[in-house]
């Protein structure tokens, strides 16, 4: 009976939890798979020096992101919150003066074009 | 602890063994398949040498070096478990958590997909294949719902640019994955999505529909719920190109919850034949054609044998 009892507590969490993602742009642990897309292409300068391609890959777990290479852009299947969060997070892991200047210029939906900008 | 009564109770011949003392043999099924793909289709080994943790926080054990190893090993043996022991649901229990532990570990690896195993899993685990269909439900309901209240969605703004770029890209993941093959379907879609809105919208409306009425399928435990879900995965994989990771595999796996196998006809009431299903849909071979001509020929089978298949009833006791 325990089990079950946590079981149905879990689900009630999900349900609280998935209710309270509607109040944001996050879609985390909320079962919103393609929610949007996005397609987007990321800038960023540590100390004045612009990181390339690969650099920028590794350093925001985009190895494995889809690519189109007819715009040379990054497909996100989820939301954008999530690919902005994967810099923030990075950037705020690092020590100040390892930290990038960032540029994200995207498009929700293929909509209009939109930037956002992270200073270290 | 006993340990020679613990591995007394793995042996290989498990592996296709359904009879479970609390759980019934769908759900037996259900998580054998499941941790067999998650094998198959590489999830095992996904982890990054830079992780970038969930609001920042480095947690010490995930950034330990040898972090990485011991969620293989971990995993490994949740699947042995699943797969060749009489301790089904502590393997589920395991599994479950690991890849919980692992979606948390690194945010860029954050995928629906493998949570969803691990709902599976978990919920198997806690409360057998009544809270599983719950946990199920509440998924599809959440994915319908999240749609249906997004503008994009409604008026097929969002299916509209997404074929558009499913065409360019080509096919997305798959365990036969050939980056950038043309996806006809996905190709055909993005021609004529712009040029009658009324179809995108009418798209947007089906696929809602579709995901709602699984959701109420799994919450009633009615066996229609295996169709649809046959149908919406099947064509998921066929516009896509992909199989979303797990999301394909568990989700088919998943219907089984809707019915009791030892009811069903011959070869159905068997783990042999949904093994051979699995080794058919997860090998490399796998192509979109490919999913499409084995889902046409199992229902064509299906009908063909007749196939009643009983309303799940909850389990007594």
């Amino acid at each position: 009976m325990t089990r079950v009892a946590v079981g149905r507590a879990l689900l009630l969490l999900q349900l609280a939890w998935f209710v309270y993602a509607q109040t944001g742009e996050r879609r985390y642990f909320c079962w919103a798979p393609l929610h949007e897309h996005v397609f987007y292409r990321i800038e960023a300068r540590v100390a004045g020096r612009p990181l390339d391609a690969r650099a920028l890959s590794v350093r925001y777990g985009r190895r494995n992101a889809f690519f189109d290479s007819t715009r040379g852009q990054h497909w996100e299947l989820n939301a954008a919150a999530h690919v902005i969060d994967s810099i923030v997070w990075r950037e705020r892991s690092l020590p100040p003066p390892e930290r990038a200047e960032v540029t994200l210029r995207y498009r929700v939906n293929d909509g209009e074009a939109r930037t956002w900008t992270f200073a270290p | 602890m006993d340990l020679r009564a613990i591995a007394g109770g793995y042996a290989l011949g498990r592996a296709l063994q359904l009879d479970h003392p609390e759980l019934d043999r769908s759900a037996v099924l259900c998580s054998k398949l499941i941790a067999v793909l998650w094998l198959a289709t590489g999830q095992v080994v996904y982890l990054r040498g830079e992780p970038v943790p969930f609001f920042g926080l480095g947690v010490p054990l995930i950034e330990a070096s040898l972090f990485p190893q011991l969620m293989i090993v971990l995993q490994l043996l949740a699947i042995l478990t699943i797969v060749c022991s009489r301790f089904t649901r502590s393997g589920c229990v395991l599994l479950a958590s690991t890849v919980v532990l692992l979606s948390l570990s690194d945010q860029p690896l954050f995928s629906n997909n493998r949570l969803f195993c691990a709902a599976i899993l978990g919920m198997l685990a806690l409360g057998g294949e009544a809270l599983a269909r719950l946990q199920l439900a509440v998924v599809y309901a959440a994915a319908g719902i999240d749609k249906w209240i997004d503008a994009d969605w409604r008026d097929g703004t969002f299916l509209r640019s997404f074929s558009q770029g499913l065409c360019r890209v080509g096919e997305l993941w798959s365990p036969g994955w050939d980056a950038g093959a043309q996806l006809p379907l996905a190709c055909a879609l993005s021609a004529q999505l712009p040029v009658h809105p009324w179809l995108a919208v009418a798209c947007s409306a089906l696929v809602i529909c579709v995901e709602l009425s699984i959701a109420l399928g799994y919450a009633l435990g009615s066996t229609a719920t295996v169709p649809l879900v046959v149908c919406f995965h099947g064509l998921l994989f066929v516009v896509t190109g992909s199989s979303f990771g797990m999301f394909f595999y568990a989700g088919l796996a998943a219907a089984l919850l809707t019915l009791r196998l030892e009811r069903m006809p011959a070869p159905l009431d068997r783990g042999g034949f949904y093994a051979a299903l699995a080794v058919l849909l997860a090998g490399p071979w796998v192509r979109p054609w490919l999913v499409l001509a084995v889902l046409t020929a199992l229902a064509v089978g299906v009908y063909l044998r007749g196939a009643q298949p009983a309303q799940v009833e909850e389990k007594r006791g």
